[in-house]
């Protein structure tokens, strides 16, 4: 390690002898203003380059000369300038749009080199293009970015109807959900059937599996970064879609022209809107629906000033009343919803050092209430859980050379957590739990460089120190091996308690072996400081978080991975397998038995152990051309670990899905007709079914088997989606989309019960949930 | 409090369209384990031990017992032999258990040595008072007082008619706790116990309050917890017991029992 720092070091005194001026500034789309982030900028006569930061930022250094820039991204015509530099220059790009068919609009904002995907140091990376997830096959009418990042390798879906998302077999608490640097908590709608994620108000999207750079913490799994659009800063636009169980609208335009825009984005449902027409007064006074609202603006002070506001608002409701008779009536409400703003602040304190400063606020509620009247009687049962963060992020970037792209940073995150709580009311006799409200503070500070140490090996390595403070007030407990409590100690306001800290290394390597094909290899700890107690396994808004405490130790992952990329016939196809080796402690179970739904002292329900996961994915694109699309293919296997679950032996985790397989094809008929399908294959999950029977006082009893040692039935699914566009002019274009979700109907297993047969009570039967059978649906969509 | 949680969630996992099929599965048969439930009681069978083995998955009686085992009782230096008496059980007669007084039980089955222990509970007295009976549904509310000692934190509450152990008038799927921790209480408890039309006057009810062992509690607990598992998402179980190897199913506990009876008028 000493020789290695003393290496850097000496490296970094050479580039900074050599250094003379500097060519900076932003990489934006000539027709939106939007800036590009990750574009690669090359300078032939110097044989080097570099890229844009997530902002859109650059910054490159040269001798003093004339040089020739060079951008050539994807889906924009190719851009060449000659720029003569005897002094440091400021230089914004502006990409002018290929011309296309369908998407001829679309804002082109997460272009790559198309060789980038071999240069980068980043192993085990999955960047989504917008652009493709508008063409990927969608349910009812919804694009949706975290189903499609589910057909990427290496991650999929929990469950059907469910945006909880296994990630090289780490759990859904496991994945850091970010939306414009906000941390969403429960990213679901309609149980989880849409994501609250708009795809009308995105940007970009990169998920790391692996090797995370040291800028990101607070998980174990993954990281999944979304970006919002900033708004078109030079003419008005709007865009939407009414469809059959939603509509949407976005406008956006310039605050100011070139100097801010913004942008709007609202989702509606209105299935309630036709219940309320219904002559049946129980489906007339149910209400379902949700919503969702993002904003966005961003302002340009200066040169070296520019404010960002952003923020996310939704919320889903169920309830229904009914009157069985005029004694007895009952009542239900469920709601649900998060809240995110994000306000950031990007300053230049020179051409080499670029900031950011970042306010961030999130918060994510559930609540239910149920109410029942039988004459006198009268029950009424309230629960809610919860979680909020307010943050404070202090990040640099600085140039150093082109060789050494330095990042350092700093944040603190207040976290407050409200476990289950609930209070049932039966004729006035009061039950509820004694939960209370959780504080941590989470700090943490970051260093990494972004290496390249010659035209075929760059680096990326870091260190991130973390750390969990537990604050008052609160009781601080004193627990057993088997999460009892045995002592407690109250806390006032404010006082800190309990601290736990951590160093999580972070390296990432690409080696390009020739001008087609490279190697990357990473290794990552990564750390959290908070659980998620799930009530089933593929997540629902009931799930809550929870801090971690004397029992709940933070959760560890170590992860190695190793890959090999190839690009053939000139970038046109990208392929790639990459195998890993997670391993993960204090990973948390439940006890044979556990009961969750409150919080009191719910380490008495869980159990605490180790997991480990490994895998090949194999991946393979076909990126331009009339015909795209994607195969990827994931072999997996994940275990646990725990002391008092199947005699302390390893047994599966409910996620070990041995194969798991998407396909994605996209034609393009003509420039106006477009058809895609997409198809699903993955082994059933592990589970537990019963696999005998016993008595006890003559009575009979299921016998299970060991944890997780059965398998559901295998999924499959195929979704086909048509477009076609009906007119096109300079001002205003519409397009009809046509999509079925699950064209052959397959009966997938949601979950599967097992009970004894009506007419021969002797005879156990499984029986299977499903939720999903075929939904055609159709859509409108427009811009202008 | 677990029936609510279920029924959220299957209000979620139902708000959409969903329904439910049969399915054919091809389910492994778990090899075979021994189940033994062992009591001791103050009851004229003072020692009962039942010694059988778990069976297919859609068997639900005909289990295999075990008659060759041989099963000792210790306490205070003293060692009971409990002998058979065919069809799995074990029983000895004319032991008076002592309260707080620890028992262990060796169970040895082809060479091997399967142990327990359980601490005996306090004494209870159980009193009838008058029923109340509504023959039209029909059902009966009973009425007990119950007079618990110190150290009684767990009741199980069973009942029968015209003291026949009839199973049917168990309420053995959802035996009633109460949980107290007081000294010297008297509790008065009512039940409410439908009859399926088979309740007539002249009929006895018998009301059994069993004050029993935190190890019986925490098993029969777990037993039901675990027949509770409907949705196939939630974690399945095996309810463990205080076996000293976990691949024993059942448990070994103690109880004193009390008992009222009541004619129905």
């Amino acid at each position: 390690m000493k020789h290695f720092l003393v290496l850097s070091m000496v490296l970094w005194a050479q580039a900074l002898y050599c250094q003379n001026f500097t060519i900076s500034g932003f990489l934006s789309d000539s027709l939106s203003g939007e800036k590009v982030l990750y574009g690669a900028i090359g300078i032939g006569e110097l044989n080097t380059g570099t890229s844009t930061n997530e902002y859109g930022y650059y910054s490159i250094s040269v001798p003093k000369g004339s040089y020739h820039i060079l951008v050539n991204l994807p889906g924009f015509e190719v851009k060449r300038q000659l720029v003569k530099v005897d002094q440091n220059v400021k230089l914004n790009i502006d990409l002018k749009q290929q011309a296309e068919s369908l998407d001829v609009v679309e804002i082109k904002t997460n272009s790559k080199e198309t060789d980038q995907n071999l240069k980068k140091a980043e192993a085990g990376v999955i960047e989504l293009d917008v652009q493709e997830l508008n063409k990927v096959p969608v349910i009812m009418g919804e694009k949706d970015v975290i189903k499609t990042l589910s057909l990427m390798p290496g991650v999929s879906l929990a469950g059907e109807g469910s945006t909880g998302l296994y990630v090289r077999g780490g759990g859904i608490d496991q994945n850091l959900l970010l939306l414009d640097e906000a941390p969403v908590y429960n990213p679901s709608h309609v149980l989880g059937f849409l994501s609250v994620f708009n795809s009308d108000a995105l940007k970009d999207m990169k998920v790391y599996k692996a090797g995370a750079p040291a800028r990101y913490g607070g998980r174990s799994s993954s990281v999944i970064d979304i970006r919002m659009k900033e708004g078109n800063n030079k003419s008005f636009h709007g865009k939407g879609g009414i469809g059959l169980i939603a509509s949407r609208l976005s406008l956006e335009g310039p605050i100011k022209k070139d100097k801010g825009s913004f942008i709007i984005s609202g989702r509606r449902s209105y299935l309630d809107l036709f219940t309320r027409l219904s002559p049946d007064p129980l489906i007339r006074q149910t209400r379902l629906y949700f919503y969702d609202l993002n904003f966005k603006a961003n302002y340009t002070i200066n040169q070296r000033n520019k404010l960002f506001v952003s923020g996310y608002l939704g919320n889903d409701a169920f309830g229904f009343k009914d009157e069985y008779d005029p004694g007895f009536t009952t009542k239900q409400k469920i709601l649900w919803g998060n809240k995110t703003s994000t306000i950031r602040w990007n300053h230049l304190f020179s051409n080499k050092l670029f900031s950011n400063t970042t306010l961030i606020f999130s918060d994510f509620k559930f609540g239910a209430s149920f109410e029942d009247k039988y004459d006198d009687f009268v029950s009424e049962l309230d629960y809610s859980n919860g979680i909020r963060n307010y943050s404070l992020k202090q990040d640099f970037t600085y140039y150093l050379n082109n060789n050494n792209k330095l990042r350092f940073g700093t944040e603190i995150n207040n976290q407050i957590f409200s476990p289950g709580v609930y209070k049932y009311v039966e004729n006035n006799v009061v039950e509820q739990s004694n939960t209370e409200q959780k504080q941590g503070l989470e700090a943490s500070v970051y260093l990494l460089n972004e290496q390249k140490i010659n035209d075929r090996l760059n680096l990326n390595y870091g260190l991130r120190v973390s750390s969990m403070n537990l604050y008052g007030p609160s009781n601080h407990y004193d627990f057993d091996d088997n999460g009892s409590i045995i002592d407690s100690t109250r806390y006032r306001k404010g006082v800190f308690f309990k601290s736990f800290f951590g160093l999580e290394p972070r390296f990432n390597s690409s080696y390009r072996l020739n001008k087609v094909s490279s190697i990357k290899a990473s290794y990552a700890r990564m750390m959290q400081y908070l659980h998620q107690v799930s009530h089933i396994s593929s997540g629902t808004p009931l799930d809550y978080w929870l801090p971690v405490s004397n029992f709940l130790k933070p959760g560890i992952s170590d992860q190695v991975s190793l890959g090999y990329h190839r690009n053939f016939a000139k970038n046109k196809y990208e392929f790639s397998v990459e195998t890993y080796y997670k391993e993960m402690q204090n990973v948390v179970d439940y006890k044979d038995g556990a009961f969750t739904f409150a919080a009191d002292s719910i380490e008495g329900e869980l159990t605490i152990g180790r997991g480990r996961a490994y895998g090949a994915e194999v991946f393979l694109k076909k990126r331009t051309g009339k015909f795209t699309g994607w195969i990827s293919y994931s072999l997996m296997r994940s275990e646990r670990k725990f002391d008092d679950i199947n005699k302390g032996q390893w047994y599966l985790a409910r996620q070990s899905r041995t194969h798991d397989i998407s396909a994605v094809e996209i034609y393009e008929i003509t420039k106006k007709h477009r058809i895609s399908l997409s198809w699903v294959y993955n082994t059933g999950d592990a589970v537990t079914f019963p696999s005998g029977s016993y008595q006890i006082d003559g009575i009979t009893y299921r016998l299970y088997s060991e944890r997780n040692a059965s398998r559901m039935p295998a999924y499959h699914r195929l979704d086909v989606s048509f477009d076609y566009q009906v007119k096109k002019t300079e001002k205003f274009e519409s397009s009809w989309n046509f999509s079925v979700y699950n064209v052959y109907n397959q009966m997938n297993a949601y979950a599967i019960n097992f009970r004894n047969d009506y007419y021969n009570p002797g005879e156990i039967k499984a029986y299977k949930l499903t939720l999903l059978p075929i939904i055609p649906s159709v859509t409108y969509n427009f811009k202008f | 409090m677990r029936k609510i949680i279920i029924y959220i969630t299957l209000i979620f996992t139902t708000i959409f369209i969903s329904c439910e099929n049969e399915i054919d599965l091809d389910l492994d048969q778990s090899a075979q384990r021994l189940v033994i439930q062992g009591n001791v009681s103050n009851n004229d069978t003072s020692v009962a031990v039942l010694i059988t083995k778990t069976g297919g998955l859609n068997q639900e009686s005909d289990y295999e017992t075990v008659n060759t085992a041989e099963v000792r009782l210790k306490y205070d230096g003293i060692t009971l032999d409990i002998p058979s008496t065919g069809s799995g059980n074990y029983n000895y007669v004319g032991l008076i258990p002592e309260l707080g007084k620890e028992y262990n039980l060796e169970v040895m089955i082809d060479g091997k040595t399967y142990k327990a222990n359980t601490t005996f509970p306090s004494e209870i007295e159980a009193n009838a008072l008058t029923p109340e009976v509504d023959f039209v549904d029909p059902f009966v509310e009973l009425q007990n007082s119950i007079k618990c000692k110190k150290g009684s934190n767990y009741l199980w509450y069973l009942s029968g008619k015209n003291g026949v152990p009839d199973p049917n008038y168990y309420l053995y799927v959802s035996p009633y706790f109460i949980e107290n921790d007081g000294d010297s209480v008297i509790k008065t408890t009512s039940f409410y116990i439908s009859f399926d039309g088979n309740l007539s006057v002249g009929d006895t009810i018998t009301s059994f309050y069993r004050n029993i062992d935190a190890v019986t509690y925490d098993y029969f607990s777990e037993l039901i917890e675990a027949s509770y598992q409907d949705i196939g998402n939630l974690n399945p179980f095996n309810a463990k017991g205080n076996f000293d190897d976990v691949s024993v199913l059942g448990y070994f506990g103690s109880y004193y029992q009390s008992e009222a009876e009541t004619v129905i008028k």
